[in-house]
């Protein structure tokens, strides 16, 4: 009988599993297809605020860095399973031995969209531009490794300053150096590139958007309205944007890239309300959705209509409470860790539907050198208390909480600490505070001992977020990214070790050195990393979602 | 006559110096640096450095405040932090949609409001006159987000009737405008319901039905002329509480309007933007204060000969 039973279990599983795969293969879990992709039609998407700049140096959010890369090429990209592939570059780069030169060659025929040849130099400007204070870049961060690079934003920032109105005319006096150094092109295919130092990860910052490459005459010719008239080597190109209204791309038939483009055209609505897009979705007004409201998730999630077509990946999304450092009574370790203990992180992840990961530490799961061997701080208040008191803390703490209102998981979030931490004897006055508040003075040193925050890591490799957020290296008075001002010797030494390590394994295993002290020594409450999601319609295929710049939307189509 | 235009002109320009001078202030009272909500998070120094020289922003107040008044004065209302396009052009760039808004909504209020009134006047005490009392009052007490959302979700979604958002015809117009109307109907019809009843008791409406006149006449021509004064002054007062249900409702149906770019401003932290639709809306309630005014001599001919 109990034979019989677990035949029919075993049967049924497999009917289930059979079905899955019907299920999939007709529309599928990732909206991979065995069909062939069926040409034409225009994918229409919306969000919820007005499209900034299609500018690489000053793209902001996620619909941004999706429209560029369909607009625009960089040398390099990651494909669906976070792998380095070439791009605009015919191969992956050749790498001196010691690390330090990059050598990268394009592919033959690649055009702008007003037909003119890329070239190298055109690769040079795209990056040079990003030192240049000009052109008010939010990432020169990631270039400021190349040779030079420090020099060529030092003499632009001094023509910037002599010139009246901060707008250097082009007869203007010039202050060498007037290139970076380090870039050069070698002839018309080739881009030779130094570094100051060796840095694995440079291959990472030229597959990220903000490297796209842009024609140089373009971005002389529009000056600061570039931003509005973006022109690249993509698949599509701009056809008519209507600030704060919509976007349109159509199909660029000189791309090298376009055979892989399968829709007409992409439109993008913008300032719809996120309930509006669930709305519009359902009604099959939008093909896509690229985030599930809180206050729709479980009802989507059940719904059989879409359970198949929600795509989930799991975050590099950190979202953590910093505990400044340098300011009591966050300067005992003790404190830190007693109130790592405090907070019940899984009943945290109840109140958001479960859309995330518990964090162990700095670094989310999908991380390359994440550690899963962390032991993180599993809920104990009576540890708490106890740490507490080793502290000399009996009579309780009374702490100010700055927290964001616009950000509902923040601060849903926020709201369930404060009740943790009160059940240990910490109060916590909450301070609710604008992003504009937060971020001036929860940057600033000395001024905000404890405030929510989030991680957004643009390629998947543990210095993009450690060296930012916990390098005591980079703490500076004002804008300072390592909102805890932790230092600790052992770790800054650590990361000048791992930095230019040439051995990838060694390197990660340096990165998990230094994230084991970080985790012990708590200057975080390490809370969760947030999943991604998306929505789309059974007739939107070949869509998948990633870990890192998770939408990608070059090579779907609609099957309908 | 001359002097009151005169007078009404300084007025006018005082109430809109002062309007961009007090939200000059309150905007520099936000604490923050905007330069780093510009930049972004990972920005370097050197960047926010130069936008803060770009802008202006270490200058001390006064002197901001007198280049943005010089600059106002020659109508340059300046460029969007954010988006780098002129505050102006993405205020007139948006004012069509706001103005269609406000236009269907007048149109159905008109239609709605005006006759409810006379008709509940005409006949006052009636089941008819108590009825809309009652809805007057329920749609009077309803808060313009919920209405607009309420709507939305049956009538656009569940029933599908209308387009859940965004304008790209008369059609997307139709709800927004409903709710925009539905919002002030029900006062309105109760203010010249009221001024009816008073106008209807008077010895000149006697003379008229005396003399024969039909009873539409009586109501339209006769009676409606003098209730809808009182009604005209308290339509230019509300014109700045119509703003604000217009603010909810485009924000709601994704109006591209001077509403979601009033909220989108907000949202994005963009003070020259936050000035400029702030004082555009002042120019909109002064400007329809001197409407109202000119309304009043067209209806009213002895208030334009000043006997």
């Amino acid at each position: 009988m109990r034979g019989l039973f677990n035949a029919i279990t075993v049967g049924a599983l497999l009917l289930m599993m059979v079905g899955v795969a019907g299920a999939d293969s007709a529309g599928g879990l990732s909206g991979a297809n065995v069909h062939s992709p069926k040409r034409g039609g225009t994918l229409r998407l919306a969000h919820t605020s007005d499209i900034r700049s299609m500018d690489p140096t000053t793209i902001y959010d996620w619909l941004e860095g999706l429209l560029t890369m369909l607009i625009y090429n960089p040398l390099l990209d990651y494909d669906e399973n976070d792998k380095i592939v070439p791009m605009l570059a015919e191969a992956l780069p050749t790498i001196s031995s010691d690390g330090s030169i990059y050598t990268f060659r394009l592919r033959a025929g690649a055009r702008f969209s007003n037909g003119r040849e890329v070239t190298a130099e055109d690769v040079v400007y795209s990056l040079e531009r990003h030192l240049d204070p000009k052109f008010h870049s939010s990432y020169a961060n990631y270039y400021q490794g190349i040779s030079g690079a420090a020099a060529f934003t030092e003499a632009r920032m001094k023509e910037l300053t002599a010139a009246p109105g901060h707008q250097p005319a082009k007869s203007g006096r010039r202050i060498e150096p007037l290139t970076v150094t380090g870039m050069h092109a070698v002839d018309r295919r080739t881009i030779q590139i130094q570094l100051e130092k060796p840095d694995l990860t440079f291959s990472d910052v030229l597959a990220t958007p903000y490297s796209v490459i842009v024609p140089r005459e373009e971005v002389e010719r529009w000056g600061d309205s570039f931003a509005v008239h973006p022109m690249g080597t993509g698949p599509f190109v701009l056809k008519d944007w209507k600030r704060g209204v919509r976007l349109k791309l159509v199909h660029n038939p000189i791309s090298l890239f376009s055979a892989q483009a399968h829709v007409d055209a992409v439109e993008a609505l913008t300032g719809i309300p996120e309930s509006a897009q669930v709305m519009m979705f359902e009604r099959g007004e939008l093909d896509f959705l690229s985030a599930i409201p809180a206050s729709d998730f479980l009802r989507l999630k059940r719904d059989p209509n879409y359970q198949l077509c929600i795509a989930e990946a799991t975050g590099c999304n950190p979202i953590y409470i910093s505990l400044n450092c340098e300011m009591p009574p966050f300067t005992n370790r003790l404190v830190r860790q007693a109130l790592n203990y405090a907070v019940n992180k899984q009943q945290i992840l109840k109140g958001i539907q479960s859309r995330g990961v518990v964090a162990r530490g700095v670094l989310p799961n999908t991380v390359k050198g994440f550690n899963p061997l962390l032991p993180g701080y599993p809920y104990d208040p009576a540890k708490a208390r106890m740490l507490l008191a080793e502290a000399g803390i009996t009579n309780g703490l009374t702490v100010p909480f700055w927290i964001l209102q616009e950000d509902q998981d923040k601060y849903q979030t926020a709201l369930r600490v404060q009740q943790d931490l009160a059940a240990v004897g910490v109060t916590l006055e909450l301070k609710i505070v604008s992003y504009q508040a937060l971020l001036d003075e929860g940057q600033r040193r000395g001024h905000v001992a404890m405030s929510i925050w989030d991680w957004l890591a643009d390629f998947n490799d543990p210095k993009d977020t450690l060296d930012f957020l916990v390098n005591g290296e980079r703490i500076t008075d004002d804008g300072c990214l390592n909102v805890a001002f932790y230092s600790n010797p052992r770790v800054n030494e650590l990361f000048h070790r791992a930095a230019p390590e040439l051995d990838r394994g060694k390197r990660l295993q340096l990165y998990q050195e230094l994230e084991r002290i970080v985790a012990d020594d708590a200057p975080w409450i390490f809370l969760f990393q947030k999943n991604d999601y998306a929505l789309r319609q059974v007739w939107l295929k070949g869509f998948t979602i990633r870990s890192h710049w998770p939408q990608r939307l070059e090579n779907v189509w609609l099957d309908k | 006559m001359l002097t009151r235009f005169l007078n009404r002109f300084i007025w006018s320009v005082l109430t809109l110096v002062g309007t961009a001078v007090l939200t000059f202030f309150l905007l520099n009272a936000v604490p923050g640096d905007i330069a780093k909500v510009i930049a972004g998070s990972k920005a370097s120094p050197e960047v926010i450095q130069e936008i803060h020289a770009r802008y202006h922003l270490d200058d001390p107040w006064w002197e901001r405040l007198g280049l943005y008044l010089g600059r106002l004065a020659r109508g340059d209302l300046g460029h969007s932090y954010v988006t780098d396009q002129p505050v102006l052009e993405a205020i007139l760039m948006r004012l069509p949609t706001t103005a269609a808004l406000a236009s269907v909504a007048g149109v159905m209020w008109m239609v709605i409001a005006v006759p409810l009134g006379v008709l509940t006047a005409r006949f006052s005490g009636s089941w008819f006159d108590r009825l809309t009392l009652v809805v007057a009052t329920l749609s009077l007490s309803l808060p313009a987000f919920w209405l607009a959302r309420m709507l939305q979700y049956w009538l656009s979604y569940k029933l599908a009737w209308f387009p859940v958002a965004t304008f790209q015809s008369v059609r997307h117009l139709l709800l927004p405008a409903a709710t925009l109307a539905i919002l002030s109907i029900g006062y309105y019809a109760r203010l010249i319901h009221t001024n009816m009843v008073e106008v209807l008791e008077s010895p000149y409406i006697r003379a008229v039905r005396a003399k024969g006149a039909s009873e539409t006449r009586v109501l339209f021509k006769h009676a409606l002329r003098n209730a809808v004064i009182p009604v005209l002054t308290i339509l230019g007062m509300d014109v700045a509480a119509m703003l604000g249900g217009v603010l909810f409702i485009e924000n709601v149906f994704a109006l591209p309007g001077i509403g979601t770019l009033a909220v989108q401003s907000v949202y994005n932290l963009d003070p020259p933007m936050i000035m400029g639709t702030v004082l555009f809306s002042g120019v909109l309630v002064v400007g329809a204060n001197w409407v109202v005014d000119l309304a009043y001599g067209w209806i009213d001919p002895r208030i334009k000969t000043g006997s």
